[in-house]
């Protein structure tokens, strides 16, 4: 993308490529669609007047998903408590539950249901295995960048995936992978 | 080979090993059941996180807003041109500073500070010199009202006759 001079292609440019997987990565993290909506204009407002000063040199998709991650971090800090499920209610999740809305609707049955239940175990995750994941999927980075970006030691973060993805396996019959 | 680290199956799986590492590990699951299961187990957490949307929709409504956002965001930045119109004469009276300073490290010290040369090199001249002006001192300072601190005396009728003593022989040699 072109960057220093923060004109309205800039502007067209960042929220095509990132706004809708800051969005993605938002809403899983704090689990509210107006929330999430909100992280993520402050996300690209930040990343936005940033333009005119990124050096290239950086890895500017990162340095994006890192605000996003601190921003969510913080208003989740600001929460009474963190959005968590119970295991024994038997219920969907809230998290689960806001993101039917936007599951894609011609989605097969079988990925749908699928789907769900992923929905349903990264919302069971604790909150930093849950960034892990969603920083590897939503922002495309490589775990040596999620470990700059979340301010942890590389062989942290790789525990973190490890516990998380054999979580996320154990939901899909052996046939699906 | 022995069992990589189990975490190392992550970057395995999601191709993120340098190429000689990665042809090894896939040489060591060839006879290994328990890494072959690691790596199956990262696969397949990894193909569950694909189900998911990976770019959801967002509201028209609120991209629409966050790009009035950034409009307002763009009038509001500063110009450089903005910036030096304020800041001027602060940058006028730092860049003053920032020269003094550096030409007072650049120059040498000699220049700076000259060494004392006395300018009568005769030594019996400069002895005679300095008993002179210091009678000079003493006298201005009686002139003044201020006796001149001569040291412990005896008596203070001595001290008056030496004193009055030393000045005459002084005031002689001023004249001269």
């Amino acid at each position: 993308m072109t960057t220093g001079s923060g004109d309205s292609s800039d502007l067209e440019t960042l929220l095509v490529t990132f706004a809708p997987r800051v969005y993605g990565l938002l809403f899983r993290l704090v689990g509210r669609t107006d929330v999430a909506e909100d992280l993520m204009q402050e996300t690209m407002l930040r990343a936005f007047r940033s333009l005119g000063t990124y050096r290239p040199e950086g890895k500017f998709r990162a340095w994006v998903f890192r605000i996003a991650v601190n921003l969510a971090r913080d208003w989740i800090r600001r929460q009474p408590r963190e959005p968590s499920v119970s295991l024994d209610d038997g219920e969907d999740p809230p998290v689960a539950v806001s993101l039917r809305t936007i599951a894609p609707p011609g989605a097969a049955m079988g990925r749908r249901e699928s789907s769900k239940r992923v929905e349903a175990a990264i919302a069971r995750l604790s909150a930093p295995d849950r960034e892990v994941l969603l920083l590897r999927y939503y922002g495309d980075l490589a775990f040596k960048d999620i470990a700059r970006t979340t301010g942890e030691p590389l062989g942290t973060v790789l525990a973190r995936a490890h516990r998380a993805l054999k979580k996320l396996g154990d939901l899909l019959p052996e046939d699906e992978s | 080979m022995i069992c990589p680290n189990k975490t190392e199956w992550v970057l395995f799986a999601s191709v993120e090993l340098p190429p000689p590492r990665r042809q090894a590990m896939e040489s060591h699951l060839a006879g290994c059941d328990a890494c072959r299961r690691e790596a199956e187990d990262m696969a397949r957490g990894l193909a569950a996180l694909a189900t998911l949307e990976r770019e959801p929709a967002v509201r028209p409504q609120v991209m629409e807003t966050l790009r009035t956002r950034a409009r307002e965001a763009t009038l509001a930045m500063p110009t450089v041109a903005s910036i030096w119109q304020r800041y001027r004469w602060v940058a006028a009276a730092a860049a003053v500073v920032v020269l003094a300073v550096g030409l007072a490290t650049v120059m040498p010290p000699t220049a700076r500070q000259q060494p004392a040369t006395p300018w009568v090199t005769d030594v019996h001249l400069q002895e005679e010199l300095a008993e002179i002006t210091a009678g000079v001192e003493m006298l201005e300072a009686c002139s003044n009202g201020k006796a001149p601190d001569v040291g412990p005396a005896d008596s203070d009728d001595q001290t008056y006759d030496e004193l009055e003593l030393f000045f005459d022989q002084l005031r002689a040699e001023v004249d001269a």
